[in-house]
């Protein structure tokens, strides 16, 4: 169990720095994880991106010493890094002349989140990325409640903000996406 | 697209705006933007995406943490650590009791408003009754008190986990784990009535879910509170806080619904694990948005509706069903068949409205679910006799003196009832006879269980004798099945009835047709083909085989890798001599297919009909996991560490099973496999479940391999990453697996060789396979490509977790990770798998339902005595 990865998450966002570094040493890791996670899935459109997250928590943190805000603050880190580990997987796919084929690749569960139908994950990902550009806390919050299955307390413990804040944000980015998803043109 | 700081300025009207009625967006709208047309098309078009409604009724997870401003630092005795939890009654906090004990405890501080006088000599009174419950799955209350605010509380057992539904869709579980918890569930519950206690507020809130790594425990919470707490509440909040007084909608009884009933009994349980039981199996309650309506429209509505069929609920709407199939792991037509079956019936009864029909306790409850897990039939055998003689005396009722003559007659008992009812006697051996059709297809599907062995002669000729019968009779099962429907309406996968008599009846009849119809004509073969062959096996493989297998048991004695290993003849195998270059003893199973021939150069040549090869491995001692050292940043946590594990000999099967092996041995033409070419059948079997393995397998006394088995099988003494080496440039006819693009990673140009996916299993000349793919030094063919292969392993999470090292074909004991329960381990790689996820140690994990494609498995088998 690496134990340093939930000390460094449980210190929170003053140690943000240093998580991002060890998280880079660990990411082979967590993508072979994240691959075992999709190649278990029967169809790709039942892939819970919250399941990949909670895969990762249990195997990487110590669940006996962290604390609520050192679980928020991996969910956070988690939750951006699954958005483009399933974006990567998606990608993969469609290139992939033996696999899918052009299959369009979305998530029930992220649809359910933002409201949406069937939207492809890679024009997600890149209206979140669009969003990031402006109003990168926003875009945080959008990887928290779509990507990490985070409740607004959650995320408002990771962030170190107020909940209300995170309410707006997230009312906010909801519908600024859906309107970036509902009409590409737009962006 | 907008620069940043018009972002902001859209966001700031936005905010303003987006909580007004829409009648006021209007004006406030204009005031904001002050002539900015832009800015408001802009914010205009944002609203029109916004919904509040839906934002505020977005599903939270209870447990939430709540602003901490609100939390008093202590409350009498206790520290407060955090909250766990808000509810009608009030708020519960997580707290630190330091005298007489520490210890930490859920505290439970209750709404100001009530009276706090009565509630607490009521609820010392009910502490009484509380404290004798002693039961793991029961949370224990401690004490009450109340604050210096006069806000009473009471401090309970602490416990760590989650709500039951969360737990089960967090972890995916599937329908029998659920079930099991639902069985705990009425164990506790059995207890506390037992003891005199009614909880008459069971909720998946109040039903806690821990696993600590192994198998999941529920805990229920609050037990007796909701009597404790009941009458002490004024009259008038009795319709705005339902909850406190009664129950949670949804989940009581209907005779709770009623607020000036006192008479609760221990069956308001039964209703409120009848309802959880729905939920955990379809996703819904029974009836939804109840309180909506309002108490009197409510009461009403437990009262008299006979909530539908879970399985017509279900059926009628198809993305529910794949929702449900998905979570609980099972295929769609599996879940409805199981629903249609049994679980209706068993759900319908616990949540009757008319207590008197339900389940009398949670016991009885907890034997159908029992039943139904072992596959036996349930007592409740549906519109049980009780239920179909109650809807006859109904319509019969002025034939009756009255009430109490129901009631004397259902003691009296059934026949008498009917009698006295005036009725034939027909719905009577009705009954029977629909009994008597469950007992047959249950009987049916037993030759599952019917292994190939001589010892179980006797019992294959019974099953058969009654199997012959039961298949004689379908026409007339046909005939009854569409007199039936007749009374039905058609829908979509099936009818639906008025009378759910008639639907009962109609399940019967479907699923016992359906049933010889589908399976019926393969399971006979199987049966008369196996005591054929237990008759002359002996005969074939060992008794006129003399002399091959006194030379096999020669070499093996004398071959230093076995230590002396004296080997009895195996009857259902035939030796085929020594593979030249492994100097290992094969050998054929003729029961699987043609026998195998050995080409000029000694090596086994496999058609597309040729039976299983089995090679004896000597076993022994070897290094399980990947290596420490320079490799180790190629490997898993999975995989780590490496340890020594100890083997006996055994039998692994050379290749994958086949397809041809398959359908010849079990399904009579049937090849579930995504990939088929005509003339091919000597590809790898795939699309096959780890429970069809198993179960096929075991039929034939065989077995899938332990992880342990398999890997010591595919390094065949090598301790590098693959066997053949520790580098990628040894992989050039070795492995089919994906080219991942890496310079000179070209093992497996795309297609180019000319198969479908995956190869042939061996080697065969007729369809250019005499290169391809060269064994390891065991012999064995594909370990580390093709089709990756299941195992016998329970999917442990990594070998620290192991408790011992598995041996002897054990599989491996040890912790399991949370929601991996169903799961098992693939090893090998596959035609789509990457060249690294080919390694010997590398371990993947699978859902035991899941049927893929590039999944397949090969025989093992023990030595037999």
């Amino acid at each position: 169990m690496p134990t340093d990865l939930t000390d460094l998450f449980n210190a929170g966002l003053p140690n943000r720095q240093a998580a991002d570094e060890l998280w880079q040493d660990h990411n082979d890791e967590l993508r072979k994880l994240a691959g075992q996670v999709i190649n278990r899935e029967q169809h790709p459109h039942s892939l819970q991106a919250t399941a990949l997250v909670n895969e990762a928590y249990i195997r990487m943190i110590d669940r006996e010493r962290v604390t609520d805000e050192g679980t928020a603050f991996f969910r956070l880190c988690f939750a951006t890094e699954c958005r483009r580990i399933l974006v990567d997987h998606a990608r993969k796919r469609k290139a992939d002349k033996r696999g899918g084929g052009a299959v369009r690749h979305s998530l029930s569960e992220a649809d359910a989140r933002l409201g949406v139908n069937d939207v492809d994950v890679i024009d997600l990902h890149e209206a979140i990325e669009a969003l990031g550009k402006q109003a990168p806390r926003k875009a945080q919050v959008v990887d928290m409640r779509v990507f990490g299955g985070m409740t607004v307390p959650q995320c408002a413990l990771a962030l170190g903000v107020a909940s209300g804040t995170i309410d707006n944000d997230w009312a906010f980015a909801r519908a600024w996406l859906r309107q970036q998803l509902a009409d590409p043109e737009q962006s | 697209m907008t620069d940043s700081s018009r972002l902001d300025q859209i966001e700031r009207v936005f905010h303003q705006v987006r909580g007004l009625p829409a009648s006021e967006r209007e004006e406030r709208l204009r005031a904001e933007c002050a002539g900015d047309d832009e800015l408001r098309s802009q914010v205009e078009q944002l609203l029109s995406f916004h919904n509040e409604e839906e934002l505020a009724n977005e599903p939270t997870t209870p447990g939430d943490p709540i602003n901490p401003m609100q939390m008093p630092e202590r409350i009498g005795p206790f520290r407060i650590l955090r909250v766990l939890g808000e509810g009608g009654m009030g708020v519960v906090y997580l707290a630190e009791q330091t005298e007489p004990i520490r210890r930490r405890v859920a505290l439970k501080v209750i709404k100001l408003g009530m009276d706090t006088k009565a509630l607490l000599s009521r609820f010392e009174k009910e502490r009484q009754t509380l404290a004798i419950m002693q039961h793991d799955g029961i949370a224990k209350v401690y004490d009450c008190g109340a604050t210096e605010r006069g806000q009473p509380f009471i401090s309970m057992e602490w416990v760590k986990g989650d709500a039951l539904t969360t737990y089960c869709e967090s972890r995916s579980l599937s329908l029998r784990d659920r079930i099991a918890l639902i069985q705990q569930v009425c164990s506790a519950v059995q207890h506390a009535h037992q003891k005199g206690v009614v909880h008459r507020d069971l909720t998946p809130r109040n039903v806690l879910v821990s696993d600590d790594g192994g198998d999941p425990r529920i805990k229920i919470i609050d037990f007796g509170l909701a009597k404790a707490m009941g009458p002490s509440i004024g009259a008038e909040s009795l319709v705005s806080d339902l909850q406190v007084v009664l129950g949670t909608p949804g989940y009581m009884a209907p005779e709770q619904a009623n607020p000036t009933n006192e008479d609760i009994d221990t069956r308001a349980d039964i209703y409120s694990i009848g309802v959880m039981l729905h939920e955990l199996l379809i996703g819904v309650l029974p009836f939804e948005n109840l309180h909506e309506s309002g108490i009197y429209e409510m009461q009403r509505t437990l009262r008299e509706t006979t909530p539908p069929r879970p399985s017509t609920r279900i059926g009628s709407d198809a993305g529910m069903r794949a929702h449900i199939a998905t979570i609980t792991g099972s295929t769609q037509p599996a879940l409805l068949r199981a629903l249609r079956q049994d679980l209706d019936w068993v759900v319908l009864k616990a949540i009757e409205p008319d207590p008197d029909r339900r389940y009398s306790s949670a016991n009885e409850l907890a034997v159908d679910l029992r039943h139904f897990l072992a596959d036996e039939p349930i007592s409740t055998g549906p519109p049980s006799v009780r239920y179909r003689l109650s809807k006859t005396l109904r319509r019969h009722r002025s034939a009756l003196v009255g009430v109490a003559a129901i009631v004397l007659a259902l003691a009296i008992g059934l026949v008498v009832a009917m009698w006295q009812a005036g009725v034939a006697s027909d719905a009577v051996s009705r009954h029977e006879t629909l009994r008597h059709l469950i007992l047959l297809r249950q009987g049916f599907q037993k030759e599952a269980e019917l292994v190939e062995h001589e010892s179980n002669v006797k019992r294959m000729r019974d099953w058969l004798g009654k199997a012959q019968e039961t298949r004689a009779m379908l026409g007339e099962y046909r005939d009854e099945l569409a007199r039936i429907e007749t009374k039905g309406r058609q829908q979509e996968g099936g009818f639906t009835f008025d009378d759910l008599a008639d639907e009962f009846e109609y399940d019967v009849y479907r699923s016992l047709v359906t049933m010889l119809e589908d399976v019926g004509p393969t399971a006979l073969k199987r049966v008369k083909d196996s005591l054929q062959w237990v008759g002359m096996v002996e005969n074939v493989t060992v008794t006129q085989q003399e002399d091959a297998w006194l030379k096999a048991k020669a070499a093996i004695q004398s071959d230093p890798r076995f230590h002396g290993l004296v080997l009895e003849s195996q009857v259902g195998l035939v030796p085929i001599g020594a593979d030249k270059q492994s100097g290992l003893q094969e050998f054929w199973m003729p029961r699987t297919g043609a026998p195998p021939t050995r080409g000029a150069d000694g090596a086994v040549v496999v058609k597309q009909d040729t039976g299983v090869v089995f090679v004896l491995l000597p076993g022994g001692t070897f290094q399980m996991g990947s290596a420490p050292g320079k490799n180790e940043k190629y490997s898993l946590s999975n995989e780590r560490p490496q340890h020594e594990v100890t083997l006996d000999p055994f039998f692994m099967a050379k290749h994958e099973f086949t397809q041809s092996q398959w359908s010849q041995l079990w399904f009579a033409g049937e090849n579930p496999s995504k990939h088929q070419k005509p003339g091919r059948g000597h590809q790898p079997v795939e699309r096959v479940s780890y429970g069809q393995a198993v179960q096929h397998l075991r039929r034939h006394r065989l077995l899938l391999p332990t992880e342990a088995q398999w890997e010591y099988a595919c390094r065949a003494e090598k301790a590098t990453r693959w066997y053949f080496g520790d580098t990628r440039k040894d992989l050039v006819h070795r492995i089919n697996a994906l080219s991942d693009g890496l310079p000179g990673s070209d093992y497996w140009a795309d297609s180019k060789d000319g198969w479908t996916m995956h190869a042939v299993v061996g080697l065969d000349p007729a369809v250019g396979a005499t290169h391809h793919f060269k064994p390891n030094g065991f012999g064995l063919f594909h370990m580390h490509g093709n089709v990756s292969e299941l195992t016998r392993g329970l999917a442990v999470s990594s070998y620290e977790n192991v408790q011992h090292a598995p041996a002897d074909g054990e599989v491996i004991d040890g912790i399991i990770p949370r929601g991996a329960e169903n799961d098992t381990v693939l090893r090998g790689g596959a035609f789509n798998k990457t060249v690294e996820d080919t390694r010997s140690a590398v371990r993947s994990i699978a859902g035991r339902h899941a049927e893929w494609d590039n999944v397949g498995f090969r025989a093992s088998r023990p030595i037999y005595e």
